[in-house]
């Protein structure tokens, strides 16, 4: 009797923690398992369990299948979803025997063709369910237009985050937010750009961290840029610039030479930001070097200111 | 007993039944005018509904084999992604990539460095050429010697009529250079050698494919992952079998690459979209042949000879409701009919669902299908009130003679 009690007991604890137990089948991107809403973060992978009180984060574009209840679940966006969500969600797998779905599909098939009949009758209903065509493969796009300046990685320098301006957006919410998706920093400002000194902040090295401006009516928002993300890189530039200036092709090259080097292998690096600094300071110590300016359009164009560098090109060679 | 069972009328009608379905089955007309119809269902089986609707929805994770996406990576990302899973003490790895020609030399070189090292490898390659009169397929192709020399090839062919629906697999072929292993067998010869040869045993030309999971039944990592050495993966890959091929059916780029129709696919006549990557079906081989889960087909001359007596069956009961009931015996077959067709489509999934018995019974329902109408035929040519007729058994005027 004791025996049978104790498997009882087993069967039992063991089933109930199997429910609770939530199984990532396959992951991509940066997905974050939160334990408890004050615990860090931690990433999943497939074969990694959480416990049913948790909560999970997709990362933009990041999308995770899990497996719960033998049941299986996709999350992919970027909210964060208590886990106990799957079990609300859950049908407690599909419990129909052989006998039970055999008679489903026997059902369905007439369901199926009654379908058919009331398509014919009344069409209109269903007109809605498809459509014969593709959305095209452009991005999405957003009111605030930003540029590629801000992508790759940032250094310690200060950062002049810019965006369009319209009269229509007076006031803008500029957020920070960190890679388990937590906000690091937000500010109300006015006009089309807001300057960062990041030394000031608390931020992870190595980390990626998203920027995004939102044009607001009190609090509801109006229109947004493009979530940006960026990783923050202290000692990224520095080592970069150190090992150029160990070379021979530096050392024997003209000034304009290096600075054109110093924004070459900063780009190539993903510092896009430090390149346009030093193609700006370039610019400006030679307004009248017509190959430069070049240069510097094609950059600012590969970085989606086609306007800059528009006007950068019509701008007479010598007349800044 | 006997003179109940052995009944002239049933036999002759049983006998023009059979005649009439042979004669359908030797005369050929091409109905293009049915060819919507006929190529819709041409790619169906009994059994795929019940791989389809009659499976149970529940998810289960297979925990003796990992599925790991090579994406679009090339093969320098390949070989450290193989370090790696060899590092993690998998028992098998499949590779299923033709590694077909030379590249880069310093990157074939770290990659073939890498296959060498972890011999535990199998990887893809094709059979070519049949050749009829040999009976041999040329040697196996699909795969440079610079890395099939150091490694087991598999190969990855799957025989598929016009409707490309993967039902079956090879086991073993021959080829000039002696006999080729699949690319499921060879990897359960590296993980568990008995099953391999238990399968051989069976020596068949063909094995139908036990299919029990799709994607979701597999952890599934993406190279990323793998990549990750903040990642245990010895806590998941130790002493399993790991598979890797394309299964990405994220990418926007190319979502169909190396997908397949399978029996499991939801529209089971008249398919448009492969449902599976190859990767998986060999996964699910390897799953039936570690559960020694063979589906046993019936013998042809078996179901002919039970499809004779079942029609034989139904003429005598049709006999019977005729004596009993001579002004409902029609609605009645008739009902009998519909109902006897569900009850037959029941059986069929039953045996194939809970005893993996393939039991191809198409005549037996052609003959459900047509021995009333035969009947009524029959009847109304014995009217004709010829003398040779006459001496025909009957059955509609039947009191009347008595």
């Amino acid at each position: 009797m004791k025996t049978f009690s104790l498997f009882l007991f087993l069967l039992a604890t063991s089933l109930l923690i199997g429910q609770n137990e939530v199984v990532v089948v396959h992951a991509i991107g940066n997905v974050t398992y939160f334990a408890t809403p004050q615990s860090a973060g931690q990433m999943v992978y497939p074969g990694f369990r959480m416990a049913l009180p948790g909560s999970l984060r997709c990362e933009t574009g990041a999308r995770v299948k899990l497996l719960y209840n033998q049941e299986t679940f996709l999350i992919e966006d970027t909210k964060m979803h208590p886990l106990s969500e799957l079990a609300q969600l859950s049908k407690g797998g599909s419990n129909l025997g052989f006998t039970g779905r055999f008679w489903s599909f026997l059902t369905g098939s007439m369901s199926q063709s009654k379908d058919e009949k009331a398509l014919e009758e009344n069409h209109e209903h269903f007109m809605e369910e498809v459509y014969a065509g593709i959305k095209g493969f452009s991005h999405k796009t957003y009111p605030v237009k930003t540029s590629q300046l801000y992508t790759g990685s940032l250094g310690t320098e200060p950062i002049t985050f810019r965006w369009s301006d319209e009269s229509a957006w007076p006031v803008l919410r500029f957020s920070l937010i960190n890679d388990a998706g937590s906000e690091v920093l937000f500010a109300l400002v006015q006009k089309g750009a807001f300057t960062l000194d990041p030394k000031q902040l608390a931020m992870a090295p190595g980390k990626a961290y998203q920027w995004q401006v939102t044009a607001v009516n009190g609090d509801a928002p109006v229109a947004q840029s493009a979530p940006i993300v960026f990783t923050y890189d202290p000692v990224g530039h520095e080592k970069l610039m150190a090992d150029l200036s160990a070379m021979a092709e530096y050392q024997a090259a003209e000034p304009v030479e290096q600075q054109l080097m110093q924004a070459y292998t900063l780009e190539k690096a993903g510092f896009n930001y430090g390149a346009a600094q030093c193609y700006d300071q370039a610019s400006a110590n030679n307004p009248d070097n017509v190959l430069l300016r070049d240069v510097h359009a094609a950059f600012l164009s590969r970085m989606d200111l086609l306007d800059a560098a528009k006007k950068m090109l019509q701008q007479p060679a010598g007349k800044e | 007993m006997w003179k109940k069972i052995l009944r002239p009328y049933a036999s002759v009608v049983s006998l023009v039944v059979f005649v009439i379905i042979g004669v359908l089955s030797v005369i050929r007309i091409n109905f293009h005018f049915l060819d919507p119809f006929s190529n819709g269902i041409k790619d169906y089986d009994v059994t795929d509904i019940v791989f389809s609707r009659f499976r149970s929805r529940q998810s289960v994770i297979d925990d003796r084999i990992v599925i790991v996406n090579v994406g679009q990576e090339g093969r320098v990302t390949l070989a450290a992604m193989l370090e790696r899973i060899a590092a993690a003490d998998p028992k098998a790895i499949g590779v299923d990539v033709f590694f077909s020609d030379h590249k880069a030399t310093s990157t074939d070189s770290v990659l073939q460095a890498v296959l060498r090292r972890s011999g535990k490898v199998v990887t893809s390659s094709k059979l070519i050429n049949y050749r009829e009169d040999r009976q041999e397929f040329d040697p196996e192709a699909g795969v440079d010697t610079f890395f099939s020399n150091y490694v087991r090839t598999g190969y990855a062919n799957f025989p598929s009529a016009n409707s490309k629906t993967i039902r079956f697999f090879s086991p073993q072929e021959n080829t000039i250079k002696g006999p080729a292993y699949s690319f499921a067998v060879q990897v359960v010869r590296q993980y568990e050698p008995a099953a391999a040869e238990q399968l051989l045993e069976r020596r068949k030309k063909l094995e139908r494919i036990y299919y029990t999971s799709n994607e979701n039944n597999f952890l599934q990592f993406e190279p990323a992952q793998i990549l990750d050495t903040q990642i245990d993966l010895r806590l998941l890959l130790k002493d399993k079998i790991v598979l890797l091929g394309y299964n990405d059916p994220y990418n926007e780029e190319c979502p169909m690459l190396d997908k397949h129709y399978t029996p499991l696919n939801q529209q089971y006549s008249g398919r448009t979209e492969p449902d599976m990557y190859g990767v998986v079906i060999h996964a699910n081989i390897i799953q039936m042949m570690l559960d020694r889960k063979y589906i046993f087909t019936m013998p042809g001359w078996l179901s002919i000879l039970l499809a004779l007596v079942y029609c034989y069956v139904n003429i005598l009961l049709l006999e019977e409701i005729h004596e009993r009931y001579p002004r409902l015996y029609y609605p009645i077959i008739r009902v009998l009919q519909v109902l006897e067709f569900t009850f037959l489509f029941f059986l069929l999934s039953v045996l194939f669902y809970y005893f993996r018995i393939k039991w191809d019974f198409s005549i037996g329902m052609l003959a459900l299908a047509l021995y009333f109408d035969v009947v009524l035929s029959y009847e109304s040519i014995l009217n004709n009130q010829r003398p040779w007729i006459e001496k025909l058994p009957k059955l509609f005027d039947k009191e009347e003679e008595e």
